[in-house]
């Protein structure tokens, strides 16, 4: 690839993992190897590119810069507190960033994604194709706006958030640590920590208390 | 190099302020009737009074503010020359056209033969289909998606994410909500939301 961008792994070999191993291309990257679990996919390809495993062998690789295709938040958090290596960060080349937005380690930003200034984005943090964000909101770590959720301006996704595919939020609000949005919902209000909202406006349905989070990833 | 002052009042929307600086023009100073931020500057450029001392300036204006009754007192309060703002981070066919004082946003897709009055605003990732007819002192906020030949008239106020489906009229100064789905015509002064989208 012409732009240079250097060597990537890639883990996980699910849906995701195309779109993150094409974004990758796009931009420059060389994908070296993708790694999964699942046995059944050693030897497949993503992309042109060799699925091999398990995860820990990319241990041995621990030098080369990596990104996560995971789309679970909570998985994509036991995977980085266990894996202790050096994080990539993915923005496709038809993503729009202002200047003034500040983008962690770990973070993949797909095709159309458009970030108003001073927007600030954690670390492992999937913005999935034609999200918006809007000036001044603060994505945290872990969180995942599907495709097309548009945030309005200074809204503030809290860590491990899953927004489904095409919600909105109206400007100012917070939308707690690890709750879920449902897809098309449209948040009016704020959202409390650990809960599955769902509609328009969007209502709370089910706590997740205990039953989503940080789980154990043992290698 | 182009240059203007943005006149504002309230929430000020700062992607406007950065889309004008990143289509290379120079935006010489703020306007805005929010008097703490006199002496302020944001992005370098400074606050320096209230709306009313814009007025006859020799410099092109455009309000900034993201509430469009808001815009259209300014406007007519004002004897200035209108600018536009286009994000060049936008997609816009040749054919489309717009009017002055509109603004458009980083990731807007405008398609042929779209048509846009005076002091519309335009938010990001914001698609318009063909064949498009939108009034002045429009808002659309981001994410909106208008599907072919769909006309929405002066003042309509779009709000985050909504969708109208093919050949269908938003009414002069009504409010379609957050991710509502216009499927029938919606008539002047209304507010509806939901999917359908329904009045409230």
């Amino acid at each position: 690839m012409s732009k240079g961008l250097g060597p990537l792994l890639v883990v996980g070999a699910g849906g995701h993992a195309k779109a993150v191993v094409g974004a990758a291309q796009v931009a420059g990257f060389d994908v070296l190897k993708v790694y999964d679990d699942d046995p059944d996919k050693w030897g497949e390809e993503v992309l042109g590119v060799e699925v091999i495993g398990p995860i820990r062998r990319i241990l041995d690789a621990a030098a080369t810069p990596t990104i996560l295709a995971i789309g679970d938040p909570a998985t994509r958090k036991a995977m980085v507190e266990s894996l202790p290596l050096e994080w990539a960060t993915l923005i496709h080349p038809n993503a729009f960033l202002e200047s003034s937005v500040e983008v962690g380690p770990g973070t993949v930003m797909f095709a159309g994604v458009v970030c108003q200034p001073d927007a600030r984005v954690g670390s492992h943090v999937i913005l999935n194709a034609n999200v918006t964000v809007a000036s001044d909101c603060i994505v945290e770590d872990f969180a995942h706006l599907a495709p097309g959720v548009d945030l309005s301006h200074d809204v503030h996704v809290g860590v491990g958030v899953f927004m489904g595919i095409g919600a909105v939020t109206l400007p100012n609000l917070r939308v707690g640590n690890w709750t879920t949005v449902g897809a098309g919902a449209a948040v009016m209000s704020d959202l409390p920590e650990s809960v599955v909202a769902v509609g328009s406006p969007a209502r709370v349905i089910k706590s997740l208390v205990g039953k989503i989070g940080p789980r154990e990833f043992n290698h | 190099m182009t240059e203007i002052v943005l006149i504002n009042d309230g929430h000020l929307p700062k992607a406007v302020l950065v889309a004008a600086m990143s289509s290379g023009m120079t935006v010489r100073a703020i306007y805005d009737d929010q008097s703490e931020r006199w002496g302020q500057t944001l992005y370098g450029v400074p606050f320096v009074g209230a709306v009313s001392q814009a007025n006859a300036l020799n410099i092109p204006g455009v309000i900034a503010c993201d509430d469009p009754r808001r815009r259209k007192e300014i406007a007519d309060q004002l004897d200035l020359k209108w600018g536009k703002i286009v994000h060049p981070f936008s997609t816009i066919n040749p054919s489309a056209k717009f009017g002055p004082g509109t603004i458009i946003l980083a990731g807007a897709i405008l398609q042929p033969d779209v048509v846009i009055g005076k002091h519309t605003m335009i938010s990001a990732n914001v698609t318009i289909a063909h064949d498009c007819v939108i009034g002045d002192f429009v808002q659309l906020e981001p994410g909106v998606v208008l599907a072919g030949s769909v006309r929405i008239d002066d003042g309509a106020w779009l709000q985050i994410g909504a969708c109208v489906i093919p050949c269908v009229q938003i009414g002069a100064g009504s409010s379609v909500g957050p991710r509502a789905v216009a499927i029938r015509d919606i008539p002047f002064e209304t507010e509806v939301a939901g999917l359908p989208a329904m009045p409230v």
